[in-house]
């Protein structure tokens, strides 16, 4: 297609309107209209349509066998006083609160330790990435199997330490098991966030801190006022995906704890789980998942808004960098 | 590319859209074909059917139907049985879906811990007339065939038996002073068993072990010993029922022991971890004196030369009585199966004795008492000790059973934690209670 009959077809219209013109337009539209249609069917039919059905089984009492009838709002008044989903909630945000800065600290240095051109960065890099390309289903059943007491590796060299008898129960208490869970999380999402980080490092031009030395700046002031404000997006973004995942956390307590001692790792996720194929109560699981969006929505537009980019710094920065140079 | 090609290629994709939503949608409404052949309350009904049936079952229990359907499409031409395996954590969302989707297969096995919920939402086919007319109805196991009648009528039969016992070590007991041919009679009898064993045995044997960190063994052998002791832990029929745990004895006796066995050190110190992963692997090896179990968790896992040092009793109450949890898989056809009859031809020849009678050597329990004759008896002496408690076998029923007994962070699973390895036994009844009590309130009527 040439891109000549376009500007023409407008300045045709704005001088003098004529129907030959007008049906070019029409035309025109009409193909653009259709070669949007394939991506509107989609997002109506995997989007919008299943949106729209699951806000309606949330208002009906939806098991998973039988009919169901329209309860109205009774579903979400019901989460007022559902203390389980209350305390899974208290659950998550206490997780998420946990590994949130571990993962982004760590994820930064190693992102410090990665971004330059050094031999060996892209073995690091790799060696880094890898448990997230394992997957955290995989290394949960790994981690599983070696905290065994008796047989799991861990517990065998915690014993020829000294420092345990062997037979350690690490996931059947609530404090050990939430705090293995945060480590295996940790280890596990700071590649991604690492990857993230070091991508908006190697993206700010050097001569920002070739002037930043100039001017006597250290490593550490080139990072605190180059580095962080000018990767502000960027941290925006490994943040948001970081929170969302620790929301949404459900495969690593499916594995490890099963929710439990009792209910006490029991995330939000794992709490609508429940809810749906355990007690087979869709309704009430859709409402609660549909408030999960709403709160995780909620969530991003704030963090978007806490950390948008200060575009005034950052053009400050770069006008700094340029009179220097 | 000039205008009218550009056209002739967006009309092309335009058609081709509409045509694969018009397919798709054509697709997802029309209907199957509706069931063929005679329905259950037909006198011919499962006597004249063909095709091939569908037939899920889960892969837990995989050995059972795997060898039965292939001795089923061995033995006759006329029905083909393809069998699909599913995941046991999945068979109730799977079924469910299917019925939903209108795909459902024609034959379901299923736990028989589920059987109440699918029955109670009118997922099954109702064959009482047909099942009326199996000869060895009378026979089959009870408490296995409650799972599935609701208000007079039966959704299914029993398929195959998973029942549980108490297995010992005779060496162990021999070291012990106790006497191998007098298995423990009450559950205090085996507490106190399990510490003459742990005292007696040195080398850091144990007398008991159990599975405390999974829900389903706990359910599978504590259970029957509440039973023996006169007392169930739901009341009522399913859709009106009541959790009876507080102020339930025989239950409060049992937590206790179970307590006793772990603060005095008599049972193995993986009992706190168990998840069912290696359960057993401890008795198996001769390090432990007493397991409640399976029939499975020990037979076909070691020689028979090691077997012979084993024995098999019932799982006793309190004080005394004797029962069993009646496990395993029960069958039935979804509702809304296309081909409901020939669907019951199979399931009347996974009944017949033949079948049934080549169950113990993969693992399983007959569900029909009246193949234990003296030649069973002979054959399989370890199994026909579980065969003969049938009759005194049972399982909770109810449509919160998952929630309450199988959830990890459910009432049962919960109130065992804290009885036998947290605070105490009393306030675990008293929390469970409430608990059971919330779950069962959410699906009564």
């Amino acid at each position: 297609m040439s891109a000549a009959p376009v500007p023409a077809a407008r300045s045709s219209r704005a001088a003098t309107p004529s129907r030959p013109h007008n049906g070019l337009e029409q035309a025109q539209r009409r193909a653009g209209q259709l070669l949007v249609l394939p991506a509107l069917v989609l997002v109506v039919v995997f989007v919008l349509f299943p949106l729209g059905f699951a806000l309606y089984i949330s208002l009906t009492d939806w098991p998973l066998i039988g009919n169901a009838k329209f309860v109205g709002l009774t579903n979400y008044s019901a989460l007022f006083s559902d203390v389980a989903f209350g305390r899974s909630i208290l659950f998550t945000l206490l997780y998420t609160a946990i590994v949130t800065v571990p993962i982004f600290v760590l994820g930064y240095l190693l992102a410090m330790f990665v971004r330059t051109k050094r031999g060996g960065a892209v073995l690091f890099r790799t060696l880094l990435f890898l448990p997230y390309v394992v997957g955290l289903t995989a290394v949960s059943f790994v981690l599983v199997l070696e905290l065994q007491p008796g047989t799991g590796v861990i517990n065998f060299l915690l014993e020829k330490a000294h420092v345990t008898g062997g037979q350690t129960a690490w996931l059947v208490s609530t404090g050990p098991a939430i705090l293995i869970t945060c480590l295996l999380v940790v280890w596990f999402a700071s590649g991604l966030t690492m990857l993230l980080l070091m991508g908006g490092m190697q993206g700010i031009p050097r001569d920002v801190y070739e002037s930043a030395e100039v001017d006597g700046a250290g490593f550490w002031a080139r990072e605190v006022r180059i580095t962080v404000p000018l990767l502000r997006r960027t941290i925006a973004l490994s943040l948001i995906l970081s929170i969302i995942g620790s929301f949404l956390a459900f495969n690593q307590f499916y594995i490890l704890t099963q929710g439990g001692p009792g209910s006490s790792t029991t995330t939000v996720l794992y709490a609508i789980y429940n809810r749906a194929f355990v007690q087979l109560r869709l309704g009430s699981a859709t409402a609660q998942s549909v408030v999960l969006v709403l709160v995780i929505a909620a969530v991003t537009a704030v963090q978007f808004w806490l950390l948008r980019e200060d575009r005034g710094e950052s053009r400050r920065i770069r006008r700094r960098a340029g009179r220097a140079s | 590319m000039d205008d009218p090609t550009r056209r002739s290629v967006l009309r092309g994709l335009s058609a081709a859209a509409v045509a694969a939503l018009t397919g798709l949608a054509t697709a997802s409404c029309a209907s199957r074909p509706t069931a063929v052949g005679p329905s259950p309350t037909d006198p011919d009904f499962g006597s004249v059917g063909s095709g091939t049936i569908h037939f899920w079952a889960r892969s837990d229990t995989g050995t059972v139907p795997t060898l039965l359907v292939k001795r089923f499409n061995a033995a006759q031409s006329k029905i083909h049985v393809e069998l699909t395996l599913i995941p046991g954590t999945q068979q109730v969302t799977k079924i469910a879906t299917a019925i939903r989707g209108d795909s459902q297969p024609d034959v379901f096995a299923v736990d028989d811990f589920y059987a109440t919920t699918l029955t109670y939402y009118k997922a099954l086919t109702d064959v009482t007339e047909a099942v009326t007319r199996l000869p060895f109805r009378a026979q089959l196991s009870k408490g296995m065939q409650q799972t599935l009648e609701l208000a007079g009528r039966t959704y299914g039969v029993p398929f195959a038996s998973d029942m549980s016992g108490l297995w010992y070590n005779k060496d162990l007991f021999t070291k012990a002073d106790l006497d191998p041919a007098k298995p423990p009679t009450t559950f205090e009898a085996v507490v106190s068993a399990a510490k003459k064993i742990t005292a007696a045995a040195g080398g850091g044997a144990r007398g008991f072990s159990f599975a405390g960190n999974c829900p389903g063994c706990m359910s599978f052998t504590a259970m029957p010993s509440v039973w023996a002791g006169g007392q169930h832990l739901i009341d009522g029929e399913p859709g009106s029922q009541r959790a009876n745990l507080a102020g339930n004895e025989p239950l409060r006796a049992i937590l206790s022991g179970y307590r006793d066995l772990w603060t005095s050190q008599s049972s193995s110190q993986s009992s706190r971890t168990e998840s069912g992963a290696t359960w057993g692997a401890d008795f198996r090896n001769g390090r432990v004196g007493l397991l409640p179990g399976g029939y499975g968790t020990v037979v076909g896992q070691v020689p028979d030369a090691k077997l012979a040092g084993f024995g098999l009793a019932p799982l006793p109450g309190p004080t005394g009585g004797r029962s069993t949890f009646t496990g395993g898989d029960v069958i039935a056809i979804p509702a809304g199966a296309r081909n409901p009859s020939a669907a019951w031809t199979f399931i009347q020849f996974a009944l017949a004795e033949a079948q049934q009678l080549a169950l113990p050597a993969i693992g399983f329990t007959p569900v029909r008492s009246d193949v234990l004759t003296p030649a069973y008896r002979k054959k399989y002496p370890l199994n026909a000790i579980l065969l003969g408690l049938q009759d005194v076998g049972y399982i909770e029923r109810s449509v919160a059973a998952g929630t309450i007994f199988n959830q990890p962070s459910g009432a049962w699973p919960s109130m065992i934690t804290e009885a036998v390895f947290g605070g105490g036994v009393d306030a675990a009844i008293s929390r469970g209670q409430n608990q059971a009590q919330s779950a069962l309130a959410e699906v009564n009527l």
